[in-house]
């Protein structure tokens, strides 16, 4: 069969194929999934971003109290309203240190967020950030309800990635054995078409009708959830060339199986077995796999050494904080003052010693993390379902790795923080004494609660982000072509004889 | 040139040998029919001439075509007929035949395609109708203009008027003829001895793999012909 | 002479490659996986015993202090992972483990154990009865149509209703052919498993062994359903291919998609509020620490409360305020959380109640109600986690406001106080004691067995040679 009668083929068959019901109930039912899905998943997000707002809110309004207070403070002491206990005292630098200075780090959604859940369901978004919490904040979350966290989110991703290779496959192995179930193919087979021309064309004509109306839906479905499709158009090009890139791995797999002329039974029970060691099989298997070579630091061991190290702390505290002066140049002469500070002063000596106490099994524990992002990383090469699902939460800003640059910066901020006040704090060390019975109910050794910066997340550059999906797309893209010039090597002689 | 030439095929499946140096030549405008019980070999030996299997043995040749090494070419210049037609359902008749013609590599109009089915014998006021709601007889019609339409040097037939009624085993007898006419070679497969006897002009006996005997149709009556048959099979 | 129909049918299924070598597959999968939920539960349940024990000898040895140090210093108590965690864990990857039972804060649950998982190991997490839920109906659906969908396409299914006295016994040996077959390989060997597991680890008590029957009977019930629709649906489908679009599009629709669109309308129709305004709320009823002004306004209700005019006539007024204070955020705890856990149950409620649309949302939601791994049980051990933190708590402030002092002045305690608080222990709740939550699943599953019989009767009757 030369070009041009491959040609007519094809554009038979596309007709014939855009015709077929089947084909419209698939297509609707896969939009419906994607609107579903990424209007499901704005709302999750809409809600994150409404926390994060009022948290700002909380955030601004607790500074106003803040300053409120300080101002308030600043009044002599009268009947019904003496001194106020440091830790009550944003006038005192070291209880607003401790008592006073509590911010958020926020994580805002990304524009094309509503493309995957990502980890945006499990990982909090928001971080609360005192001078004194080890490694920069609690290692806290926002709950979700657990059953829905155990099932999945129904996102856009999981509708891309499950849902889209089904939808496929049906249609694959419904269309593509018709001639085979109907006692048609040697009629077929008789003619002087060859097997592959015949399949590549049918399902060449499957591929074409139903890559645009995905592509398209997926957009669609994007622009529902509100995601702003103009201004981010460069990453969602990115995510459609992804989405057509795994369609036509799908499209190889169908190749490989329908090469072999089957019914529409075998065909589904190849393509659900194919789908299944895909999408569930190699996942557990390479997930066991992992935890056996290298199992997670167990958290709770973690809280027993955060008991351990805080006991054997609070034993020495004095020591420890005697030694940090000492080796402070400007505090060295002030070690007599050791049992004089107040907590939070102490703190601000002792935080730091209990994360270097602490650090080698937090190294532990991130490592092991690190190590278990960076073979899903490598694994999504393998496994395409999670290769895909990956580069769609990369592209929408909701992957472990932005999560990852949060806690990171997070933490940062913290010790930007540290760097303003903790030296005030300590310098207090050095001052004399305040008298017993002072005439203002503040302490006043704070003049005004630090202007202190606010959390600001600085984002990879959007080209990035875009790189490390189109790298997947290349690799998948290259996976994909392999498969289909397999599938069509393999499809040599008509399967009519028995 | 011969229009089939088969020398010596063998082919055998497991320890089974299915056929056994079968050799049969046709010129063009001949009507050869292959009669034998089931299992005799001769679907096997069509599978062959179509290149959906490879003869162990022996060679193929249609119309100067080796069928075992360029299975593609040499089906451009084979028609075939199965025992039973099936088409696309939801496509009409004329639909149906278009496709198939286009999986021969040929494009035909609509006014081409209404003559070959008329050539065929199916009704004019079926030709716009699904091929869902056809009798056997219409559809096997419907595969005869798709036979046509191919243009071929050689014309294979299954069990061609295998339930078939009376009327429509009638028309595709004419329809043979007309194609012997028109000098293309008309192989068929049956077990129907009386109505080949009409169309055929050669008559071949396959048993167990091997042609055990062959006739010249026109000398030989429908009862010696029976009697003949019942004979080398009993052997 | 079903049981004999049903072995012969048994034994057509075993020869089929592709059936029978799915069911295999599956049934690996799901002992994989219990295999490594099962030893991962064993070490961090050894890890819990460990450092709960380790707690236990912190808090009695923690030397004398203030008793609103010892509150404060308290202890961690550690979750116990549920019996039946390894057939189905439910919420308890995705529930902290362990909780610091704190003065002044009810603090959530800490380090789940999917808090950091890799997105492989999110993907790859799949337990027994997320396998057979998720996956024992396309299998199911495709041993059906084995057995009787192209038995109908090849025609040999003609010929045994020709032969047959009664179509009836014809379904019914097929029916009990695909239940046979995925209950002994898909149940019985994970239970078998499950139950000699717990019974090595000394873990298997009179309700453990009730929750594995139930659980068992809970995924018997959804086979035989399964079983019902494929036989009936490969019957009553005008051809095989039908049969087969039919069935994957029931997989689809039951398994693969209804779930996580039920979780998502449930959502969307009973939110929740977040977190952070859930703590923001609390902060600003109970805060942890208050200010002056609030100082004031909490003096004033001790004097009310002692009957007194002055701090000074109040035996301990810090210990008593710290009471008060402490008293006070536990009816917002009550109220606040709560009424947010409420909101979290009754999301599980509406998730149950659409079991009536999906079979599989009704085994989800039944299997993890059996297992005691669903929030209704995660939400027993947080409830009594609290009362044993409020029960320290109060005993140390007793103690605090039994013994005088003022200004600078503390009170101290040491080892015979610590040691009258007793060991934090959680009992697991019965078999049934929270399974209000499940009601509607155990019912919507009840209803599509019946659905099931019913399908199977009416394809029966209409059954022709």
């Amino acid at each position: 069969m030369n070009t041009a009668a491959f040609r007519s083929l094809f554009a038979w068959e596309w007709r014939q194929t855009g015709r077929s019901p089947l084909l419209w109930a698939v297509m609707l039912i896969l939009a419906a999934s994607f609107v579903w899905g990424a209007y499901n998943t704005a709302t999750l997000h809409g809600s994150q971003t409404a926390a994060l707002e009022r948290a700002r809110a909380a955030d601004a309004a607790f500074d106003a109290l803040t300053r409120e207070k300080a101002r308030a403070y600043r009044e002599p002491v009268r009947e019904g309203a003496g001194r106020v206990a440091y830790w009550q005292d944003p006038t005192n630098v070291a209880g607003y240190s401790e008592y006073f200075v509590k911010k958020s780090a926020l994580k805002p959604h990304l524009p094309l967020s509503p493309l995957a859940a990502g980890v945006s369901d499990l990982a909090p978004s928001r971080l609360e950030i005192k001078l004194n919490t080890p490694f920069g904040f609690v290692d806290t979350y926002d709950f979700e309800n657990p059953r829905g966290l155990a099932l999945g989110r129904f996102d856009l991703a999981f509708a891309i990635v499950f849902l889209l290779p089904v939808g496929l496959l049906l249609l694959f192995a419904l269309l593509g054995t018709f001639e085979r179930d109907r006692d048609m193919l040697r009629l077929v087979a008789a003619q002087s078409a060859s097997p592959r021309h015949w399949i590549a064309a049918r399902v060449a004509a499957i591929l074409a009708w139903s890559a645009p109306v995905v592509l398209i839906s997926v957009v669609v479905a994007l622009g529902v959830a509100g995601a702003s499709i103009a201004a981010d158009a460069a990453p969602l090009s990115a995510a459609l060339l992804l989405t057509l890139t795994y369609m036509t791995f799908w499209t190889g797999i169908a190749l490989v199986v329908l090469g072999a002329q089957p019914g529409a039974g075998p065909a589904l029970g190849s393509f659900a077995a194919i789908w299944a060691a895909l999408t569930i099989g190699l996942p557990l298997a390479g997930s066991a796999l992992t935890s056996l070579v290298d199992p997670a630091p167990s958290a709770i061991r973690y809280v027993d050494a955060q008991r351990a190290v805080s006991d054997d702390i609070q034993s020495r505290r004095d020591e420890i904080i005697t030694d940090a002066m000492r080796a402070r140049p400007d505090l060295r002469s002030y070690t007599d003052r050791v049992t004089m500070l107040d907590h939070a002063t102490r703190l601000s000596f002792l935080v730091p010693e209990t994360e270097r106490q602490l650090t080698p099994l937090k190294r532990d524990i991130e490592g092991h993390r690190r190590r278990q992002e960076k073979v899903a990383r490598l694994a999504g090469f393998v496994i395409p379902p999670l290769g895909i699902e990956s580069a769609l939460a990369t592209l929408a800003g909701t992957d472990p790795g932005r999560q990852r640059s949060f806690e990171d910066q997070a933490r940062k901020y913290q010790h930007h923080l540290h760097a303003i006040v903790r030296p005030l704090v300590q310098h207090e060390i050095t001052q004399p004494a305040p008298p017993d019975e002072r005439a203002t109910r503040g302490r006043l050794n704070l003049a005004q609660p630090l202007a202190l910066p606010e959390f600001a997340m600085a984002e990879r550059p959007v080209a990035e982000r875009i790189g490390d999906a189109l790298l997947f797309a290349a690799w998948l893209a290259l996976v994909a072509g392999a498969i289909m010039a397999l599938g069509l090597a393999r499809i040599r002689e008509w399967r009519v004889a028995q | 040139m011969s229009a089939l030439a088969i020398q010596s095929i063998s082919i055998a499946f497991g320890g089974y040998r299915a056929v056994d140096g079968l050799s049969l030549t046709l010129q063009p405008g001949e009507v050869y029919a292959l009669l034998g019980p089931n299992g005799a070999g001769k679907t096997t030996t069509l599978n062959m001439i179509l290149g959906f299997v490879k003869p162990d043995s022996g060679s193929i040749v249609i119309d100067g075509v080796d069928a075992v090494t360029a299975p593609l070419a040499a089906r451009a210049r084979t028609a075939y007929l199965p025992e039973t037609v099936m088409l696309h359902p939801s496509l009409s008749a004329i639909e149906n035949l278009t496709y198939f013609a286009l999986l021969a590599g040929r494009r035909i109009d609509a006014p081409m395609a209404r003559q070959l089915l008329a050539d065929a014998g199916l009704q004019e006021e079926a030709h716009d109708r699904r091929a869902g709601s056809f009798s056997k007889g219409m559809r096997q019609k419907v595969g005869v203009a798709i036979a046509l339409a191919k243009d071929a040097r050689l014309l294979l037939l299954d069990e061609p008027t295998s339930g078939l009624d009376a009327g429509a085993a009638n028309d595709l007898s004419e329809v043979i003829r007309a194609a012997s006419g028109r000098g293309i070679a008309v192989l068929m497969a049956t077990h129907d001895l009386f109505r080949v006897k009409d169309v055929a002009h050669r008559l071949g006996i396959l048993h167990a793999g091997r042609l055990v005997d062959e006739r010249d149709a026109a000398t030989i009556g429908p009862v010696e012909l029976e009697q003949l048959y019942l004979q080398r099979l009993a052997a | 002479m079903i049981w004999r129909l049903t072995h012969l049918e048994l034994a057509i299924l075993r020869r089929d490659r592709r059936a029978w070598g799915a069911l295999l597959a599956l049934a690996s999968l799901i002992l994989l996986s219990f295999l490594a939920i099962a030893t991962q539960n064993v070490r961090s349940d050894a890890d819990k015993q460990a450092v709960a024990a380790a707690e236990r000898a912190r808090w009695v040895g923690q030397g004398e202090k203030d008793p609103h140090s010892a509150a404060h210093y308290s202890i961690f108590a550690f979750k116990p992972s549920p019996a039946l965690a390894a057939l189905d864990p439910g919420s308890e990857s995705f529930v902290g483990q362990t909780v610091w039972l704190e003065a002044h804060h009810q603090n959530d649950m800490l380090y789940r154990p999917q808090q950091n998982a890799s997105l492989l190991q999110r993907i790859g997490f799949a337990a027994p009865a997320a396998l057979i839920t998720g996956f024992a109906p396309l299998i199911i659906f495709l041993i059906a149509f084995t057995l009787v969908a192209q038995d109908r396409e090849r025609g040999t299914m003609r010929v045994a209703l020709g032969a047959a006295i009664h179509p009836r016994m014809i379904v019914g040996a097929k029916a009990l052919t695909v239940w046979c077959a995925s209950t002994g390989l898909l149940l019985l060997p994970v239970t078998a498993g499950s139950l000699l597991w717990l019974g090595l680890g000394g873990r298997l008590d009179g309700d453990t062994a009730l929750r594995m029957i139930c659980w068992a009977l809970v995924m018997a019930s959804y086979f035989a359903f399964l079983a019902a629709v494929g036989i009936a649906v490969s019957l009553r489908m005008a051809n095989a291919r039908l049969a087969l679009t039919a069935l994957f599009g029931l997989w689809i629709f039951f398994a693969l998609a209804l779930p996580r669109v039920a979780s998502g309308m449930v959502d969307a129709a009973r939110p929740l509020p977040s977190s952070q305004s859930v703590r923001q709320e609390i902060a600003e009823a109970a805060p942890a620490f208050w200010s002056d002004e609030q100082n004031a306004r909490n003096r004033a209700k001790l004097l009310a409360r002692y009957g007194v005019t002055r701090v000074e006539d109040i035996p301990n007024p810090r210990m008593a305020e710290l009471d008060l204070v402490e008293r006070h955020s536990h009816e917002v705890f009550d109220r606040i959380l709560g009424g947010f856990y409420g909101r979290v149950a009754a999301q599980d409620r509406l998730f149950a109640a659409f079991g009536f649309l999906s079979p599989t949302i009704a085994a989800q939601a039944a299997s993890a109600s059996v297992a005691g791994s669903d929030f209704s049980h995660h939400r027993d051990f947080i409830d009594s986690a609290e009362r044993y933190r409020r029960d320290l708590v109060n005993r140390m402030n007793a103690d605090g406001m039994g013994h005088r002092a003022h200004g600078t002045e503390r009170h101290t305690n040491d080892d015979k106080l610590w040691s009258q608080v007793p060991e934090f222990a959680y009992p697991t709740p019965p078999l049934g004691r929270f399974a209000g939550t499940a009601l509607p699943a155990f019912m919507a599953l009840l209803a599509w067995l019946a659905i099931g019989g019913l399908l199977l009767i009416t394809a029966a009757r209409r059954l022709r040679p």
